[in-house]
């Protein structure tokens, strides 16, 4: 009996990883139309409290409502890796496949490229932009995207390495076919599944990333709220209020979870090899 | 000696060469981005020294002392010149960078360390346990475990910790490494305790998943099936030959995961006020050091790079397919 359910895994995870992506995309869509207090609104009279009615999540020290905090700042959570994610790929999977599909010397040339990019972490990129610039949301993404572009030139790469070797392609080259057409016609569909799956697994990272740079004051700055300067804030009060910090790492763990579930799941699905384990 | 025993040597050797030459020539394109990057970005050193209404003779003046005025190629060489002497140069402060970055890598290099053994140890022995009872309630509860782990966050946990464990019932200090350094050593090994904890945790959780499909993999393998075939266990079987093939992947995410704690660290010393690398780097920024930024982004770079030319040649080193082929 149970070990009937647990083989039924793949689905369970993909469906488990959808519904924790989907709430978060609808607390992010909710915060548009309707939050229950706004976003800067103190109230003195009501520090500290723990959850109550009027209250979801109980009000930090300056009486602000935790639950509106969390609500708008999954806001961010998602725009930063939604635009992460989309340097990270725009760049990542072109250049994985003009390694994947060249010569010996472009392909180490390449390669090497993105090790030396691979040197400088998202945080590391961040802080070096950070000095310039001050942090800010846009510094983050920058940082974060440009720092995932070595994983998605990697899996590209080894993805359409596989591919130029099969029957298809190499009938689409007898015909003719070459370079960009060939890459979007022939390769870019059957390493697709491959790609998605990748991009779940980025957005989790890039949610952790982004949690992490808040935290240090590097990313997107007050009073938009984030999950991560939530964090920064909880810990300065963690004598008064040990409650504090509970929630935004409840929100930032959920979604990373959702991400990675889902792109096990996706794995599981679109990638028939893998279901054996 | 048989003549393809020394073509091997010669291949290695060759391999070698080529190896460390990549890692020669990557390591230099890092400092000229870490240089440039971080030079060409808007904000002028002496105009933040001075503030905004800086008298402009004295700025002139103040960007000849600092050399902010020389062509970039030049300020490049010169500051090349001086890291491969092991100067750094000085920091807003006057202090030696080079010196202080050894200082605070005292810290850094003992919790990133300490950090990786325990995340190895917690993800070996649980990684293998969750490959060996896969799609059984053990390995299903493992794998839970794992995703769990790696979707908290290292610094939560850090705060979560110092709550309970440190501020509520005082077990452990929070941080609080000893102004004295390693001279206390008691008191210094103590705070470290709680930020190698979390780092080991969180590191753990993603290794322990690598492990686990390195193990899964190398479990359907036919040399462990005709070892079974041989009259072996299982655990002979893997304890044979299983676990040293599953050791090839495991030791190149290790790498990579090394360069992912440095980086890690930065983040938990802030968590836990501890003087490491990630606190000066951090407080460089604060302060617009441009300089000590450098050094340290150069410090950085330079161990994960290094990091990654170690895994490709231990890569070699313990896999002969790929030393026969090189």
């Amino acid at each position: 009996m149970t070990d009937r359910l647990l083989a039924r895994r793949g689905n369970l995870t993909r469906w488990m990883g959808l519904a924790l992506v989907g709430f978060v995309v609808v607390m992010a869509a909710v915060s548009f139309v309707w939050q229950p207090y706004g976003i800067e609104a103190i109230d003195p009279t009501n520090t500290n409290t723990g959850p109550s009615v009027d209250h979801w999540l109980g009000t930090d020290p300056l009486g602000r409502d935790i639950f509106t905090q969390i609500l708008v700042g999954s806001r961010t959570t998602l725009f930063v890796g939604v635009v992460a994610v989309g340097i990270a790929s725009l760049i990542g999977v072109p250049v994985g496949m003009l390694a994947g599909s060249s010569g010996r010397w472009v392909n180490e040339t390449v390669m090497r490229a993105m090790d030396i990019v691979f040197a400088f972490p998202a945080v590391l990129l961040a802080i070096i932009l950070a000095a310039g610039f001050g942090g800010s949301t846009l510094t983050a993404m920058i940082a974060i995207g440009i720092a995932t572009v070595p994983v998605f030139a990697r899996i590209t790469r080894a993805a359409t390495l596989q591919v130029m070797t099969s029957d298809y392609v190499l009938v689409a080259r007898s015909y003719g076919r070459r370079g960009v057409p060939l890459m979007v016609r022939y390769v870019l569909p059957n390493i697709a599944s491959v790609i998605i799956v990748q991009a779940s697994v980025a957005f989790a990272i890039a949610i952790l990333a982004e949690a992490a740079l808040s935290y240090l004051g590097l990313g997107t700055q007050p009073p938009t709220p984030t999950w991560g300067r939530s964090l920064q804030e909880a810990q300065t009060y963690l004598f008064i209020n040990p409650l504090l910090p509970v929630w935004p790492g409840v929100a930032i763990a959920l979604s990373v979870l959702g991400f990675n579930l889902l792109g096990d799941g996706l794995r599981d699905a679109l990638d028939p090899t893998l279901r054996e384990r | 000696m048989r003549p393809y025993l020394r073509w091997g040597a010669l291949s290695v050797t060759l391999y070698l060469l080529r190896r460390l030459g990549i890692f020669l020539l990557s390591l230099v394109v890092a400092s000229i981005l870490a240089f440039v990057l971080l030079s060409l970005l808007p904000g002028d050193q002496a105009q933040t020294m001075l503030g905004v209404n800086a008298d402009p003779e004295a700025l002139a003046q103040l960007r000849e002392e600092l050399g902010t005025n020389r062509p970039i190629l030049t300020q490049y060489t010169d500051w090349i010149g001086g890291v491969i002497r092991g100067d750094f140069g000085l920091s807003r402060s006057d202090a030696s960078i080079g010196s202080e970055i050894v200082r605070r890598l005292q810290v850094t290099l003992p919790l990133v360390i300490s950090g990786m053994t325990l995340a190895t140890i917690i993800a070996v022995p649980l990684g293998t346990l969750a490959a060996m009872y896969n799609r059984r309630l053990p390995g299903t509860v493992l794998s839970v475990a794992s995703q769990v782990g790696i979707a908290i966050p290292a610094f939560w946990m850090g705060i979560m910790l110092v709550t309970w464990i440190a501020v509520r019932w005082g077990l452990l200090p929070a941080g609080n490494f000893p102004t004295a350094g390693w001279a206390e050593t008691a008191s210094a090994v103590r705070s470290l305790i709680l930020p190698v904890t979390v780092l080991g945790l969180a590191q753990g959780a993603v290794l322990m998943r690598y492990v686990r499909s390195a193990v899964l993999e190398v479990l359907n393998a036919d040399f462990v099936r005709t070892a079974r075939a041989k009259g072996m266990t299982l655990g002979q079987a893997m304890r044979r030959h299983g676990l040293r093939n599953a050791a090839i992947p495991v030791v190149t995410v290790l790498g990579l995961q090394l360069a992912t704690l440095l980086i890690g660290a930065v983040v938990i010393e802030q968590v836990f006020s501890l003087p490491g690398l990630g606190r000066l780097l951090l407080d460089g920024v604060g302060n617009r050091d441009i300089p000590q930024v450098q050094g340290i982004v150069l410090v950085i770079t330079g161990l994960v790079l290094f990091i990654n030319f170690v895994v490709d040649v231990l890569y070699r080193a313990i896999d002969p397919r790929l030393r026969a082929s090189a």
